[in-house]
């Protein structure tokens, strides 16, 4: 019982950052129905960002330095990937809106190794160290199960993000228009509401979103290199599939899922399965619940 | 003044040329119908009106201005809105919200709240299930939603397509008593229908559009009478 509620954590907390990358997917896809495979790019982007910075703050480098320090490399490392996203969106994506789907997908592929392979060359293709910018501890919860302040961080970042997010697709105006957008690109645009802009802001909150969870994989896992965005993306993509492409809360869900299964395999059958249950799962919802846990039936659109 | 004018307006989608040359004009506080077969090109016109699709040629003027390169979420803020076919509501957003989004341009709240609360009053269905998302209202409930969403921007002319499509005949009766109240409180009214007589019979001046030309035009009233549009478009003797 205690491996399993040990998994379960490990679990959550890595899902945690699957369901950050999993919402850039399915805001964007909802919106445009595009699939952004560059969207695992701006994640690694995201987390050399935090890395530069907390460089250039000093951040990471005293030891037992007030945890706080690091919100300002969050942020700024957010900042940077909006940017990048608005000018994917604009300068990639926007030129090929109006033609098939197939372009816009290429397209992506193209960004996608676009910035892979800038990575490479402005940061180096050896793996950097990701700088302590919050002094590691371990928390021992009852039974032996053992999390890291870095897990607890994780988890408690990515809430807080998802329920702001929330909130304002909820409640706020250019939320609801974002809502609207999806449902009907051309009735949203009757209603007086720019469309042009409302894509824009959506690919700006995608992209800061996939920058903090760039962030968070700094901390728990410091290792990052510029390909490091590839595979995450790819389970995040699943991740959002699962829990239904075009849904909020589903990518939500699905990311916990996805990083909850990874880890149980992980504890429970053999760690050389890990990446493989991402495929798995990937084609029994497609066999089974092609629209996902949470996914509207919407017949495709002419 | 002519509030509103098309001049030989073409409009091509690819190889097709949907709009050969319209010409029409509306005067401030009338009912102008455009009827017509499928595909004579009622729908097109309405969205070359308000942005969604654009003109290859010819001219749109809107109180004296080209609407030319206006793009179609600023020509709401121009004063035209548009009821598009197929109701189009949110159906991921409440009936409030709906409304909300009607009003999107609009920062004066309280006249918001204001025009809220009068349209509840004329449509209480609506506030009945203003917290319900709009998918689950019945197709009535819809138009009705639709209707209420474009008056949200206080236009000065409203577009409506095919408002009547697809409603039991006590539904179209209904939707056709809002449109000229909608008239009566001094708003413009393009409505397209393909339910000629009763469209004839509500509108001020009609315009018959056959593949994508306008064939005739007159007083609405005098329409209903010809025996050209009585035989093709009202089904014979009426």
């Amino acid at each position: 019982m205690q491996e399993f509620f040990q998994q379960l954590a490990n679990g959550v907390a890595w899902g945690s950052i699957y369901a950050l990358i999993a919402l850039g997917y399915t805001m964007v896809y909802g919106i445009l129905r595009l699939i952004n495979f560059a969207h695992g790019d701006v994640y690694m982007v995201g987390a050399f960002a935090a890395y530069y910075l907390a460089g250039a703050l000093g951040v990471g480098t005293v030891r037992d330095a007030s945890p706080l320090l690091a919100v300002p490399v969050l942020l700024g490392a957010m900042l940077i990937c909006a940017l990048l996203g608005v000018l994917i969106e604009l300068f990639a994506y926007r030129p090929v809106r109006r033609s098939s789907r197939l372009t816009a997908l290429i397209t992506a592929i193209g960004v996608s190794l676009f910035l892979e392979n800038a990575g490479i060359r402005l940061f180096g293709a050896d793996p950097k160290f990701f700088p302590q910018v919050i002094t590691p501890r371990t928390i021992t919860l009852g039974e032996g199960v053992m999390v890291t302040n870095h897990q607890i961080t994780v988890v408690l970042v990515s809430v807080l993000l998802m329920v702001g997010l929330t909130l304002f697709v909820q409640r706020t105006r250019t939320g609801k228009a974002m809502r609207a957008v999806s449902f009907h690109r051309d009735a949203a645009s009757l209603m007086g509401i720019p469309v042009d802009r409302i894509i824009t802001i959506t690919f700006a909150i995608g992209s800061a979103l996939a920058a903090a969870a760039g962030f968070l994989v700094g901390l728990t896992n410091p290792k990052i290199e510029p390909l490091m965005g590839i595979m995450p993306g790819i389970k995040a993509f699943v991740a959002a599939v699962l829990g239904g492409i075009g849904s909020i809360p589903g990518a939500m869900i699905g990311g916990l899922l996805m990083g909850v299964s990874e880890y149980l395999v992980v504890g429970y059958i053999s760690s050389t399965y890990r990446d493989a249950i991402a495929f798995v799962i990937l084609i029994l919802v497609l066999l089974v619940k092609p629209t996902g846990l949470l996914g509207r039936n919407v017949a495709e659109k002419v | 003044m002519k509030l509103l004018e098309l001049e030989d307006l073409h409009v091509r989608y690819g190889a097709v040329h949907a709009l050969k040359g319209i010409s029409l004009s509306v005067e401030e506080g009338e009912i102008a119908t455009l009827v017509g077969a499928n595909g004579a090109g009622k729908s097109t016109t309405l969205r070359a009106i308000s942005g969604l699709v654009r003109p290859s040629g010819g001219r749109i003027r809107f109180r004296g201005a080209s609407l030319g390169a206006v793009r179609a979420h600023e020509i709401v803020r121009l004063g035209i809105s548009h009821v598009p076919e197929g109701r189009i509501v949110f159906a991921n957003l409440t009936v409030l919200e709906n409304l909300e989004m009607g009003a999107y341009l609009r920062r004066d709240r309280g006249g918001v709240g204001a025009d809220l609360k009068r349209l509840f009053q004329r449509f209480p269905r609506l506030e009945e299930r203003r917290r319900q998302s709009a998918g689950t209202l019945s197709g009535g409930e819809q138009q009705m939603l639709a209707i209420g969403r474009a008056l949200m921007a206080r236009p000065t002319v409203l577009l409506m397509d095919e408002p009547s499509l697809g409603l039991a005949p006590i539904l179209v009766r209904e939707i056709f008593s809002v449109i000229r109240e909608i008239r009566s409180q001094g708003t413009t009214i393009v409505l397209v229908e393909q339910n000629a007589r009763m469209a004839l019979a509500t509108a001020d001046v009609g315009y018959v559009l056959e593949t994508g030309m306008v064939r005739m035009s007159d007083r609405a009233r005098a329409l209903l009478e010809s025996p050209f549009v009585q035989a093709a478009y009202l089904g014979g003797a009426g």
